[in-house]
């Protein structure tokens, strides 16, 4: 009883003292008590979905790949056997390379047109919902919506090459560059492109809304050029936006499975690739290497999103922001 | 406002059709017969070769029991709703604690509910694939269902924790302080008040479930085909403009495009796109 003086400090409601006290505390004590529970009960079945079905899995692989696989006979735990192979074969190597560059260069570049669509409609323009409707379709369909259209627009055989025959720029499909399937990735990156400018569109475009285009206005008014109002004016705040959806769009290209398998070289690949590869192979005995590919990608996943967060947030800083 | 500069007009309507015209060649794809290099449009159409083929073609085929569409949009639309039921009666009290309360380890639990959608989905779904099959529930519409938890629970909480936070918590206290129980208040007060963010993450739960192409992949097994394990499928076999593929594309976009308009008619601007068109002239009449 006496220790409820505790806990009552912590409670937000007033503390009731009609009957000397005594009863008071009591109140108090058991209100805290139903407020505790209150979040727990709240939290406790999103929390525990997400245990058995999130982290549970990342156990599960995690252990295999430190040699804990019964199943297949493999009773090694714990050994690093299996991230020393995988992290020593160049397929590993080049594989982290392209899954970089697959992932990198669409995000710069989703990031550029997104942005700068944003800011563009966030001006009084014709027509502005219609066209709205228009850049969220991408977003709602599957990647894979996304890979048949760049297929039936960049084969060799496809609508963009029938063009270039039809005006003359190339006189066989052999004359048109090698877009799919071609080490150099463009059609992968297509596919994100075409999912990715929308969805950077959409978020710069929330913040936007939120900042409003008043800022942007005065600075011209003030003076200030085009570029310069957009550079000290806007970008600064709908920076947080940015960096958001650049993130998101950089995580999931670093760990998309279908767009690369369906689009991409079939040498040099990404890292799920790979990592699919080995799961597939025929000796179980070997799947740990497959789990210890998965634990790496997710860690190398992990390691670039925290950089990335630190630098922003030393920018920031720099800046002299909140 | 700012207006928009010339060359600001010519990039926005370049965008827009570079982001809207990859639909068309679908459509026709999916109508043709013959379309062979370097023919800029069909040769041959659907309807031209109708009853003469051995066996159907192009939507024909789609739609004829072989294909194995109606199982797979069947599927999809189960899993779906199971999952969005799912995921929102999760979320919902996790929504209305965060909206609601301080407490310690409250960012904690924010990243925990929210990292899902940045951890890759392989590692998620071969872990899951081994855990599934020690249980017995890999190939099954359980474990797909379960699957499909992982990335929508992140959404459903996302967007439910919004909409708790813009209810007034004294509504509920008002209908408790007159006599109604926490359920009554619960059913009575708060539901109907949050169902249009209900609805939302609803919908938006039942959208994800119906894109996630790796995990589905993973956990079935190739045993139960949804929508885009099927249409993956076409595309690893097909050629580029292939009227099977180009039709799946397009019934595949259906949700994506169903949900786009419920929820634009959710948030109230049903009548947008039509009022967009004459918006000078109704501005007008406002003032």
């Amino acid at each position: 009883m006496r220790r409820s003086d505790n806990v009552g400090t912590r409670a937000a409601a007033p503390i009731p003292t009609d009957h000397g006290g005594r009863v008071g505390l009591d109140i108090v004590r058991r209100r805290v008590v139903r407020r505790r529970l209150a979040i727990l009960l709240g939290l406790a079945p999103a929390i525990g979905v997400l245990l058995v079905l999130f982290v549970g899995p990342l156990i599960v692989a995690l252990v295999q790949s430190l040699g804990y696989a019964p199943i297949y006979r493999v009773r090694a735990f714990p050994t690093f056997e299996y991230y020393a192979t995988v992290l020593v074969s160049p397929r590993f190597r080049t594989a982290v390379v392209y899954t970089m560059y697959y992932a990198v260069v669409p995000t710069i570049i989703s990031t550029a047109l997104g942005v700068a669509l944003a800011v563009a409609l966030n001006r009084r323009i014709r027509h502005a919902r219609v066209l709205s409707f228009f850049f969220r379709l991408p977003l709602v369909v599957p990647y894979l919506v996304g890979a048949a259209m760049v297929g039936a627009l960049f084969a060799g055989g496809g609508l963009v090459a029938r063009v270039l025959y039809a005006i003359g720029v190339i006189e066989s499909t052999g004359e048109f560059p090698r877009i799919l399937f071609s080490a150099g990735g463009w059609g992968v990156m297509l596919v994100y492109l075409f999912k990715q400018v929308p969805f950077t569109f959409i978020i710069v475009s929330a913040v936007l809304a939120g900042v409003g285009s008043e800022y942007e206005e005065v600075a011209r008014t003030l003076g200030a050029s085009k570029t310069k109002a957009f550079r000290y004016v806007v970008l600064p705040r709908i920076m947080p936006g940015v960096v958001t959806s650049s993130l998101l769009v950089f995580a999931f290209n670093f760990q998309s499975y279908e767009i690369p398998y369906l689009l991409g070289a079939t040498f040099p690949t990404t890292l799920p690739v790979e990592a699919l590869r080995r799961f597939n192979v025929p000796d179980v005995t070997r799947r740990p290497e497959a789990m210890a590919y998965i634990m790496l990608i997710t860690v190398l996943s992990g390691i670039v999103l925290f950089l990335y967060l630190r630098a922003y947030r030393r920018w920031e800083r720099s800046r002299g922001g909140v | 406002m700012v207006r928009l500069s010339p060359a600001g007009r010519v990039f926005v309507i370049a965008m827009f059709l570079v982001f809207s015209l990859p639909f068309l060649p679908l459509i026709l794809a999916s109508f043709a017969f013959r379309w062979h290099w370097p023919e800029l449009l069909p040769t041959q159409w659907l309807w031209d070769v109708r009853g003469t083929t051995p066996y159907p073609v192009g939507w024909d085929y789609l739609f004829s029991p072989i294909s194995g569409l109606g199982p797979a949009f069947g599927n999809t639309v189960v899993i779906g709703i199971a999952t969005a039921i799912l995921a929102v009666a999760v979320s919902l009290p996790a929504a209305r604690v965060l909206a609601r309360y301080r407490f310690r380890g409250k960012a904690v639990v924010e990243f925990f509910l929210l990292v899902p959608v940045i951890v890759p989905q392989i590692a998620v779904g071969m872990g899951m694939l081994l855990l599934f099959m020690r249980i017995g529930i890999a190939r099954t519409y359980t474990g797909i269902i379960l699957a499909h938890l992982v990335p929508t629970i992140p959404y459903a909480v996302r967007i439910m924790t919004a909409v708790f936070q813009n209810l007034d918590p004294q509504y509920e206290e008002q209908a408790r302080t007159l006599g109604a129980g926490r359920l009554t208040a619960f059913t009575r007060i708060i539901i109907p008040m949050v169902m249009p963010g209900l609805a939302t993450a609803f919908l938006f739960s039942f959208l994800i479930s119906s894109n996630v192409f790796l995990l589905t992949f993973l956990i079935s097994g190739g045993r139960l085909q949804t929508l885009p394990t099927m249409l993956f499928s076409h595309i690893e076999s097909g050629a580029a403009l292939d009227a099977t593929t180009a039709g799946l594309v397009l019934i595949v976009s259906v949700p994506g495009l169903v949900f786009l308009i419920i929820a634009d008619w959710l948030t109230g601007d049903h009548t947008a796109l039509g009022r967009t068109s004459m918006a000078p002239s109704t501005r007008k009449n406002s003032v």
